[in-house]
């Protein structure tokens, strides 16, 4: 049986389409859940907060969609080791609802940028990287991916193997100019400590087809599908 | 009835790439006098609270719950009677 996966949609998202999408094309039986949902189905293996523009992006992005009540669920549902994928939006809710540490803050540019990039992973020994190979490429799309946390939370999170994503050149190793927002330590995604949260400012989901210009995308999904296929087989679920 | 005047702000540490270009446009204007800019927000919020001090607390927790985000955000909070 192919594991169930919930899309949340807050007013203003826009990216939970490519995002259903993505996961059927890669094993998943996905379904939308809206914001005012205060449970989540318990056959539900993953959750993917996707990416827009919750709620206008009023206030701070993603400080509305994270008080509401579908994210108290989330937060049950990761605390008790369950999925969570965060994407651009999706990651800036998860760092607003404390799920994720640090914080999301203007690209250092000032630009909207939007455009492909190269993203090296840290740690492949979890659910969300265990089928990836080399660095990956795909697009960004946000004006606040500047992803900033204090000196001592940062020096915890690598001791903890908290870093998911780093930018970098097609070759995988820092090139000049690679990080598109100015996130410390070229930051493109993180885990919580646990590992079951990932929240990342690329977008996976829009690439997942060769017309899109990658399947990089596909990496991550097959990770969490085999990983979900692994806990099903252990009868861990 | 009292109002409270919040003010929220990036903290010392975060950078403001909002008030680097302000500050930048500031000085070609000619101001020369100006050393530095640094942006925030500012709302104001009429509270029925029974009191000023529980007025003051309740603009507080607001500012912590959702007003401000406290890994990058600090902010001041100042009440008086509503007019």
């Amino acid at each position: 049986m192919k594991p169930r996966a919930a899309i949340l949609l807050f007013p203003g998202s826009n990216c939970e389409r490519d995002a259903f999408y993505g996961l059927e094309q890669t094993g998943f039986d996905p379904c939308f859940l809206w914001h005012k949902e205060s449970r989540l189905d318990p056959e539900i293996r993953l959750v993917i907060v996707p990416g827009g523009f919750s709620f206008g992006d009023y206030l701070r992005c993603g400080s509305i969609a994270s008080h509401s009540p579908v994210m108290s669920a989330v937060r049950k549902f990761a605390d008790n080791g369950g999925l969570v994928l965060g994407i651009c939006n999706g990651f800036q809710i998860l760092t607003e609802s404390g799920l994720l540490p640090g914080a999301l803050l203007i690209n250092r540019t000032l630009n909207f940028r939007c455009h492909d990039v190269f993203l090296r992973c840290d740690n492949t020994s979890t659910p969300f990287t265990s089928a990836i190979g080399g660095p990956l490429k795909m697009p960004i799309a946000h004006y606040e991916g500047n992803y900033q946390v204090s000196g001592e939370e940062l020096a915890d999170m690598e001791r903890n193997s908290q870093i998911a994503f780093r930018y970098c050149g097609p070759d995988g190793v820092y090139a000049e100019g690679c990080n598109p927002n100015g996130s410390t330590a070229d930051i493109a995604g993180i885990f919580n400590k646990q590992k079951n949260v990932l929240g990342m400012m690329p977008h996976p989901e829009r690439a997942v087809e060769n017309l899109l210009g990658s399947t990089a995308g596909r990496e991550i999904f097959a990770s969490l599908l085999s990983s979900l296929e692994q806990s099903a087989a252990g009868g861990m679920n | 009835m009292y109002l409270a005047e919040v003010f929220v702000y990036l903290r010392p540490s975060i950078q403001d790439p909002q008030g680097v270009v302000i500050e930048n446009t500031l000085k070609k204007l000619g101001f020369s006098s100006l050393d530095r800019v640094r942006t925030g927000k500012y709302f104001q919020l009429s509270l029925s609270s029974a009191s000023e001090d529980e007025a003051r607390r309740d603009a507080e927790k607001m500012c912590r719950d959702l007003l401000s985000n406290t890994v990058i955000e600090d902010f001041r909070v100042s009440v008086r009677p509503a007019s």
